[in-house]
């Protein structure tokens, strides 16, 4: 309690944010002291959305946990799907074929573009600024058709399967994406010249919620927030996964660690996603789209930890198999999860109207943080 | 620095630490993975952070239960040799409990909470020690092998 609390005989307040709150995008509650408007402790309060996919998942085959996996970050499903397959297909050696992987790395990089959109628009909602949302809307939508076209679904695509996935490309995916790619970039500078450059979005989010390069890595930030801290971390780089080593591309990193840095790594990311799936649609070429493998998989016995660049970070399945058909243990790392623990360290000592600012800066998905 | 390099200092240091071996008929580990003593887990972790070896980055955090005993589970990187390294503690089933590395790694501070919520795993020395994602009131631990799922009024 500071001195003027003592003197004006004012008391310390607690309030609770959440867990019905449009800034939360989702359902977190946050319990908040406050000393007047600044806060003196922050406590996320967190398992509104747990389903214990843990657990299910030791219930469910190896091919049953995709489907699964779709619910962990829903708004980035392929990602989900990625990480999914990688740890059962390293355990049983499986050679997944060329044309699948770069159809696996198009739908993992067009689902970042379209989870960085939504970021994109809801950031610009909770700062004050309404026109980013159906911007980003109208991109996504896009996307979302081309997954329909491929996959059938709009947002649990369970697409990818053990060794390959599900469904190869219908014929006009490729001039989809070629079309989608060309009528996407200008609308970049747009989005440039309608948020990033406004100055009011700016006042709010330059110099708010710094976070440090040591304290990104003491917390175990991953994608964009470490990034943004000038740690050059990504894992598609780091520890090269399915054929991200054959791409050429850049990794966007910020200097202050602070709300607009966050966005803006995100915001170049999104370029950068454009450059990989260019790339990958020139290398594509008629193949096999899976390897081939039983249809009820078992794994020999044995552990790994696999982990993917999803939009929001590292996404990491430990995977223990005992030889049957359900794994032995399915712990999921998501990198939701781990981002949001900070928030109790950077709230302190901010003012009540920056929370939503620094809230909307980590980007979490509820449905990861709480699983 | 290569595994062996790394188990040879790390060994050098502190001797009770082993090389894991994998189950009867079980896959070799892919990566380098130590058996540690569940009691000194805080002292290595700080040594493998500050020692030179740099492991900054704790990736994961993860209970196991292995029917005859609990396990906790550690997934490290270092961001700037770029190595990788995982330890593993064995604990009684019975009264589970060993150090917290959360004076560590501040990450450790929701895995902890989260491992403990699953398995009852108690790590002392956590500032904040609470059930972090089931709902008020529960009880029990889910992810252990023997937890029978209680009916609720949704069921």
């Amino acid at each position: 309690m500071t001195e003027q609390i003592k003197n004006t005989g004012f008391e310390e307040m607690t309030l609770n944010m959440g867990p019905q709150h449009p800034s939360t995008h989702g359902v977190l509650h946050l319990l908040l002291k406050m000393d007047g408007e600044v806060i003196t402790e922050a406590r996320p309060d967190i398992g509104y959305l747990h389903r214990g996919m843990e657990k299910l998942a030791e219930k469910r085959t190896w091919g049953a946990n995709i489907a699964l996996s779709d619910r962990w970050d829903y708004i980035a499903s392929m990602s989900n799907n990625f990480a999914a397959v990688l740890g059962p297909e390293k355990l049983m050696n499986i050679t997944v074929p060329k044309r699948a992987e770069y159809i696996r790395v198009i739908m993992a990089e067009l689902n970042r573009i379209a989870s960085h959109l939504i970021f994109f628009g809801t950031y610009g909602i909770d700062i004050g600024a309404f026109t980013p949302f159906f911007y980003a809307f109208r991109e996504r939508e896009m996307i979302l058709d081309l997954y329909e076209s491929v996959c059938g679904a709009r947002l649990t695509y369970n697409y990818f399967r053990i060794g390959g996935v599900s469904a190869d490309l219908p014929a006009d995916f490729v001039p989809g994406v070629k079309s989608f790619i060309d009528y996407f970039r200008p609308k970049l500078k747009e989005y440039d010249t309608l948020l990033s450059t406004n100055p009011i979005f700016m006042d709010r989010t330059v110099g708010v919620g710094n976070i440090s390069k040591e304290e990104a890595i003491d917390w175990a930030l991953s994608g964009p927030n470490i990034r943004a801290s000038g740690v050059n971390f990504d894992i598609r780089k780091d520890d090269a996964y399915s054929v991200y080593n054959e791409f050429d591309f850049n990794i966007p990193t910020g200097k202050n660690g602070d709300c607009f840095d966050r966005y803006m790594v995100r915001m170049n990311e999104m370029k950068e996603s454009a450059r990989i799936i260019e790339q990958a649609i020139e290398k594509l070429e008629p193949g096999d789209i899976i390897a081939k493998v039983a249809k009820v998989v078992r794994p020999p016995a044995g552990e790994i930890y696999t982990h993917v660049e999803a939009p929001k970070g590292e996404l990491g399945v430990y995977c223990i198999s005992d030889g049957s058909t359900l794994p032995y243990r399915y712990k999921v790392r998501g990198p939701s999860f781990v981002n949001l623990a900070i928030l109790q360290k950077m709230l302190k000592g901010l003012k009540i109207a920056d929370v939503v600012a620094v809230l909307g800066s980590i980007d979490i998905v509820l449905g990861e943080v709480d699983r | 620095m290569n595994e062996k390099e790394l188990l040879a200092k790390i060994t050098e240091k502190f001797p009770a630490v082993i090389e894991s071996k994998p189950a009867a008929g079980a896959l070799p580990a892919f990566n380098l993975t130590l058996d540690v003593p569940a009691a000194s887990i805080a002292d290595v972790c700080a040594w493998l952070k500050t020692g030179g070896l740099k492991f900054d980055y704790l990736a994961a955090l993860s209970g196991v239960d292995l029917k005859d005993k609990l396990q906790v589970v550690y997934h490290l990187y270092s961001l700037e040799m770029k190595h990788k390294l995982i330890l593993k503690a064995d604990l009684d089933r019975l009264a589970p409990e060993l150090p917290s590395v959360n004076s560590v790694w501040q990450a450790a501070n929701w895995h902890e909470r989260e491992t403990y919520d699953m398995f009852g795993i108690k790590f002392n020395g956590h500032p904040y020690l609470e059930r972090i994602l089931t709902a008020e009131g529960f009880e029990g631990y889910p992810l252990l092998k023997d937890f029978i799922a209680k009916p609720d009024q949704y069921d």
